[in-house]
C-alpha cells in the first residue's frame, strides 16, 4: 500500500446506496479519494476490475441507477459529468443483466443530447455494448455531427457491416481525425477477422482514397504478409477498374502505382486497351485517348510499345474499330520511343504481316528524326 | 511570487478564519491534506492568483468537503484562464530534448477515445497493441495528429540523456514506472512516450493550478522546489525513490514522436 492507495475493500463493503453515491462523486469531482486527474471513470473502473462478483453486480446496479437519473433529469448533470458516467458502459455495464436496457437508453439520449462529447460516449457505449443498429443510423448521425464523431461511427458502422464501413469512407472529409480513427479501425478489424478476410473489402475501394491513407495501409498490409495493390492488380477487374479511375481523375492511386502493379499483367493491359478504346473512342475522344497514352508512357519503353503494337495488331486483324487519330497515336509514341525501337523491330520480325507491315510504315515515318535509329535497326538485320 | 499564507495576511481577520476552516477540514482527508500542503509550499503564483482563490473559498459558505474541493477546481480553472500556465516557462530546459510521458494503456486509450477520431477505449486498445508492433514512419502515418494527452500535458525528462525515464531503479514493471513519476495507482500495463515539443511549445514549471484543475485529484504531486523544473513526487517505497524533472506544456500529437511508444506491463 501507498499512501495514497484506494482501500478498494471498505468500499465494496458499502450498502449499495452508498457505493452509488460514491461511485457519483468520483465522477463530479466532489470526491477526496485519489484518482486520474485526466479520466475521472478510471477510479470505479478500477473499483469494478478489484470487486468479487456480488460486489460486480452492486456496482453494476449503481451505475444503471446513475444512468436511469441521468435519463429522467439530464440537466442535473454537467455534461462533462455525463460524458464520465456514460464510459462507464466500458467496462461495468457490458457483462450486466442491465446491458440491453443501457444500450437502448444511449440510443434514446442519442436523439435528445445536443453536446458533442456526449453524443460520441454514447455512439461508443452502443458499441461497446454490442448493440448493432442499421447502417442507415450512423449515416444519418454522420449528416447531424459530421467531422466531430468520425472515430465513433468508424466504429460503428465497422462492427456492423465491414463492407458499409468501406463504402462510407468514400463519402467522409480525410481529416487527421479520420485518418487516425480509420487505422484504429482496420487495425482492430485486422486483430478480430485476419487480413485475408479484409482485403477484398479494402481493395474495392482503395483506389478511391488519398495517399496518405494508401500508402500507410499498403505497408501495413506488407506487415501481414499481403501485397495490398499486388494482390488487387493480380484480378484483372480491379485492375481495369483502378486503371479506368486514374483516366477518368477520380483516383488518388497513380498511373505508375496501377501500371507497375500486377503480376501477369500482360493480359489485363491488352483487355484495358481494347476496352478503353471502345469506351473512350465513343464517348470521350481524341483527348481522352492522348491522356490514356500518356498514362501508359510512364511504363518501361518495351510496355508502351507492346501496348501500342497490340493496339496496331488489333486494329489491322479487324479485332476493333478505331479513328485514325488513335492509330496514329499509338505510332507516334512508337516513333517516340527511341530507346526501344531496336527491340521493338526486333520482335516485329517475329509477328505475323499485318503488323509487321504498320511497323514498317511507323518506322519510315520515324525515318527523319530517329534516322540513326533505324540505321540500327536495319544494320542488325532485323528489318526487312 | 509569493507564498498563500502572506497574501492571506493581508486579509481581514474574518476571511483568514473563513478561509482556514475550509481548509481545515480538506485536510481531514488525506489527499485533502497533500493539497493543503502544496498550496502553502506553492511559490510560484502571483498575489492576483491568490487572491483569487481566496475569494472563492470566502464564497463558500459549506464546510462540505466535496464542496470544498470543487471549489477549489473551480477557482483554480477561473485562474488558469486568467493567467494560463501561472508558473511561467522553465528556461533552464531546452526544448530540443527528448520529453517522456507515461500513463496507464487503459487511461491513454479512454483519453484518446475523447478526440474526433476517438474509438470505443476496448476498440483503441486493441489497436494500440497492434500498431506498436509497426516502425516510427508506419506509426506516425497511422496516427496522424493523434494527441498524446490532454491540456495541460504532463511530462519527464533527463538533461543530457536521450531516456527521459533514465532511472536508478528499474522499470521492469508497470508499477515501476508508475511508482517513480507519482501517477495513480491503477492496475494493467502502462504506455510510455518519448517526444520532442514543437518550435512553438515550451515546458513550463508545474503549479497546483495544474495539479487541482481537474475533477479527479492526483496524490503524488508536489510543487517545485528548484530553478530547473518541477520534481516528481513518487511513491512511498523502501528503498526510496528517486524524483524526476516535471515540467507541463501544451497538448503534442504523435507526430512528435521520436522512438515508437512502448508499454510495459
Amino acid at each position: 500500500m501507498t499512501t495514497a492507495d484506494v482501500n478498494y475493500a471498505s468500499i465494496l463493503n458499502c450498502s449499495r446506496a452508498q457505493l452509488r453515491d460514491w461511485i457519483r462523486d468520483t465522477l463530479t469531482g466532489q470526491s477526496l479519494v485519489p484518482g486520474n486527474p485526466e479520466i475521472p471513470e478510471m477510479l470505479t473502473a478500477e473499483l469494478y476490475r478489484h470487486a468479487e462478483r456480488s460486489a460486480r453486480v452492486d456496482i453494476e446496479h449503481s451505475v444503471f441507477d446513475l444512468l436511469l437519473s441521468y435519463a429522467r433529469n439530464s440537466a442535473t448533470w454537467a455534461e462533462e459529468h455525463a460524458e464520465a458516467l456514460i464510459r462507464l458502459a466500458d467496462p461495468v455495464l457490458v457483462g450486466s443483466e442491465h446491458r440491453a436496457e443501457a444500450a437502448a437508453i444511449f440510443v434514446t439520449l442519442l436523439k435528445q443530447v445536443d453536446n458533442v462529447n456526449v453524443r460520441r460516449a454514447l455512439i461508443q457505449g452502443i458499441t461497446v455494448l454490442r448493440l448493432r443498429l442499421p447502417s442507415s443510423v450512423w449515416l444519418e448521425e454522420y449528416a447531424r455531427s459530421g467531422d466531430a464523431l468520425i472515430g465513433a461511427l468508424f466504429e460503428a458502422l465497422a462492427l456492423t457491416e465491414p463492407d458499409a464501413f468501406m463504402q462510407f469512407t468514400l463519402r467522409v472529409t480525410w481529416t487527421a481525425a479520420a485518418v487516425d480513427a480509420f487505422f484504429t479501425v482496420i487495425n482492430a478489424l485486422l486483430a478480430d477477422r485476419g487480413a485475408y478476410e479484409l482485403a477484398p473489402s479494402i481493395q474495392r475501394v482503395l483506389h478511391c482514397w488519398p495517399s496518405d491513407v494508401v500508402e500507410p495501409l499498403v505497408t501495413l498490409f506488407d506487415h501481414e504478409g499481403i501485397s495490398l495493390l499486388g494482390a488487387a492488380m493480380e484480378r484483372e477487374e480491379f485492375w481495369l477498374f483502378y486503371l479506368r479511375s486514374v483516366l477518368q481523375g477520380t483516383a488518388s492511386l497513380s498511373a505508375r502505382d496501377v501500371l507497375s502493379g500486377g503480376t501477369d499483367s500482360r493480359h489485363a493491359r491488352r483487355t484495358f486497351a481494347l476496352a478503353a478504346i471502345s469506351e473512350y473512342s465513343t464517348q470521350r475522344g481524341h483527348a481522352a485517348y492522348v491522356r490514356v497514352l500518356e498514362q501508359l508512357s510512364v511504363c518501361d519503353n518495351v510496355e508502351v510499345l507492346q501496348l501500342a503494337t497490340t493496339i496496331l495488331n488489333d486494329t489491322y486483324d479487324g479485332h476493333c474499330t478505331v479513328r485514325g487519330e488513335i492509330r496514329d497515336m499509338a505510332m507516334s509514341l512508337i516513333k517516340d520511343s527511341t530507346g526501344a525501337l531496336t527491340t521493338l523491330a526486333s520482335e516485329s520480325s517475329r509477328t505475323h504481316d499485318p503488323l509487321r507491315g504498320a511497323l514498317r510504315r511507323v518506322l519510315l515515318r520515324a525515318t527523319n528524326d530517329k534516322g540513326c535509329c533505324v540505321r540500327r535497326a536495319r544494320n542488325t538485320g532485323t528489318l526487312v | 511570487m509569493t507564498r498563500f499564507r502572506d497574501v492571506s495576511a493581508t486579509r481581514p481577520a474574518a476571511e483568514q478564519t473563513h478561509v482556514m476552516d475550509r481548509l481545515q477540514r480538506l485536510q481531514d482527508e488525506t489527499l485533502g491534506a497533500q493539497a493543503v500542503r502544496n498550496l502553502y509550499a506553492e511559490e510560484r503564483l502571483s498575489d492576483a492568483n491568490w487572491l483569487a482563490l481566496i475569494a472563492a473559498l470566502v464564497a463558500q459558505p459549506s464546510m462540505d468537503v466535496g464542496a470544498i474541493k470543487l471549489c477549489v477546481i473551480h477557482a483554480m480553472r477561473h485562474i488558469w484562464n486568467m493567467t494560463p500556465f501561472p508558473g511561467g516557462i522553465a528556461l533552464g530546459v531546452p526544448t530540443k530534448i527528448p520529453y517522456g510521458r507515461a500513463s496507464s494503456s487503459e487511461a491513454f486509450a479512454r483519453l484518446v477515445s475523447r478526440s474526433p477520431g476517438g474509438t470505443s477505449a476496448s476498440t483503441l486498445l486493441k489497436a494500440l497493441r497492434r500498431q506498436m508492433l509497426y516502425d516510427l514512419k508506419a506509426l506516425k502515418a497511422q496516427w496522424k495528429g493523434r494527441p498524446l494527452g490532454l491540456f495541460p500535458m504532463w511530462a519527464t525528462f533527463e538533461l543530457g540523456s536521450a531516456d527521459p525515464f533514465r532511472h536508478s531503479h528499474t522499470f521492469a514493471t508497470a508499477d515501476d514506472v508508475r511508482a517513480c513519476l507519482g501517477l495513480p495507482p491503477e492496475t494493467g500495463p502502462v504506455v510510455s512516450f518519448i517526444y520532442e515539443l514543437p518550435a512553438a511549445v515550451s515546458p513550463h514549471y508545474p503549479t497546483i493550478i495544474e495539479a487541482y484543475a481537474a475533477d479527479s485529484w492526483n496524490y503524488y504531486f508536489m510543487p517545485s522546489n528548484t530553478n530547473l523544473a518541477g520534481k516528481t513526487l513518487p511513491w512511498n517505497r523502501t528503498p526510496a525513490l528517486d524524483t524526476h524533472h516535471e515540467v507541463v506544456h501544451q497538448v503534442v500529437t504523435a507526430d512528435q514522436l521520436v522512438t515508437v511508444p512502448k508499454e510495459i506491463w
